[in-house]
């Protein structure tokens, strides 16, 4: 196996992951739009008013935008939507750890499967903005590249 | 760099009818939900206290049972430890309540608890009424130390005439994290 084929691999093997882990953290908030309300409120970043179509609508755009980097459809621009959420989500738990505030992460519903403290929901969201980063980066390149060659 | 601010440009075009599709499709999944979530936020406080209210006016009373209004059961804990729970859980002599969603409840729960989510209370209370009410006291717990479900469901419980209630506090992450047995449904 050549070093562009394993690399190759590597992007798909993130790309499955990363795409999955939106999903189901998006499914398992659609299931319980109540649970994730509340745990929108700890944050105390909302205004009240924004907080059930926040519930409503943020899981829903998860599922779509993994979905797509899943499948590759215009993976570049989930990448870069997934990128975007998931930084404004590392600021939003790095806020609340300043603050000290009791949050509740609810990225993964209410059973929070992979861990419920915001040390390890911000660790997990840093990782996960590396990962998108380093697809973005790939496609990007790719795309640069197929345009230079298509002048 | 123009490149970059073109596929930048692309991919926020992008973005924002994949995120207009989403939403949409969210809304429409919440509204064919059983009981769709409001638009507007209402603290879960004032949600079980209007549910209740709504019980009361519906007067899901049915036949006089022994541990509603007058014929009360005895005094119990307000709180329980792991220790005593177990014990409860595993002697006939309670009824367990399981205030987590049903969708956890049916994952794993404590043996022979039963499922009275407190989202879902309005529409589980009237099926579970007669077996809150058969003279037993009631034990509740909810997911963790930190969720606020039982004291909530035990409110709206006593609100609606029940007594003899106790919280596990540590909940389904103690009873978890002691390794004591599961049952879950197949």
């Amino acid at each position: 196996m050549t070093e562009r084929t394993r690399v190759k691999w590597l992007e798909r093997i993130v790309r499955w992951v990363v795409g999955g882990l939106f999903v189901m953290a998006g499914v398992l908030k659609m299931r319980d739009p109540e649970a994730f309300a509340e745990s929108i409120i700890s944050y105390e970043l909302v205004s009240l008013w924004l907080v059930n179509p926040v519930a409503i609508g943020l899981p829903a755009v998860e599922v779509v935008l993994g979905g797509m980097l899943v499948m590759r459809w215009r993976g570049r621009a989930a990448a870069f939507g997934l990128g975007v959420m998931t930084l404004v989500f590392t600021l939003a738990i790095s806020q609340g750890l300043v603050r000290g505030l009791d949050m509740d992460c609810g990225c993964f519903g209410e059973a929070d499967l992979l861990g419920k403290s915001p040390w390890t929901a911000l660790i997990r969201d840093i990782v996960l903005l590396v990962a998108l980063g380093w697809l973005w980066l790939r496609d990007y390149t790719n795309h640069k590249l197929e345009h230079v060659e298509n002048l | 760099m123009k490149n970059t601010w073109k596929f930048i440009q692309e991919d926020i075009l992008a973005c924002w009818i994949a995120a207009t599709v989403a939403v949409c499709s969210g809304l429409a999944w919440n509204s064919l939900r059983a009981e769709p979530l409001p638009l507007t936020y209402m603290p879960k406080e004032e949600r079980m206290q209007a549910a209740v209210e709504r019980l009361q006016i519906a007067d899901v009373s049915g036949p006089e049972v022994p541990n509603v209004g007058e014929n009360a059961v005895m005094e119990v804990p307000e709180y329980v430890s792991l220790e005593e729970f177990r014990v409860m859980a595993e002697g006939d002599d309670v009824v367990v309540l399981d205030a987590r969603p049903e969708i956890f409840h049916r994952l794993g729960r404590v043996p022979g608890a039963v499922s009275l989510p407190r989202e879902d209370f309005e529409a589980t209370y009237p099926q579970v009424r007669e077996l809150l009410a058969n003279g037993r006291p009631l034990v509740i717990y909810c997911a963790s130390a930190s969720c606020e479900d039982s004291a909530l469901l035990k409110s709206a419980l006593v609100k609606l005439g029940h007594s003899g209630i106790s919280i596990f506090k540590g909940g389904w992450a103690e009873w978890k994290q002691a390794g004591l047995p599961e049952e879950v449904s197949r």
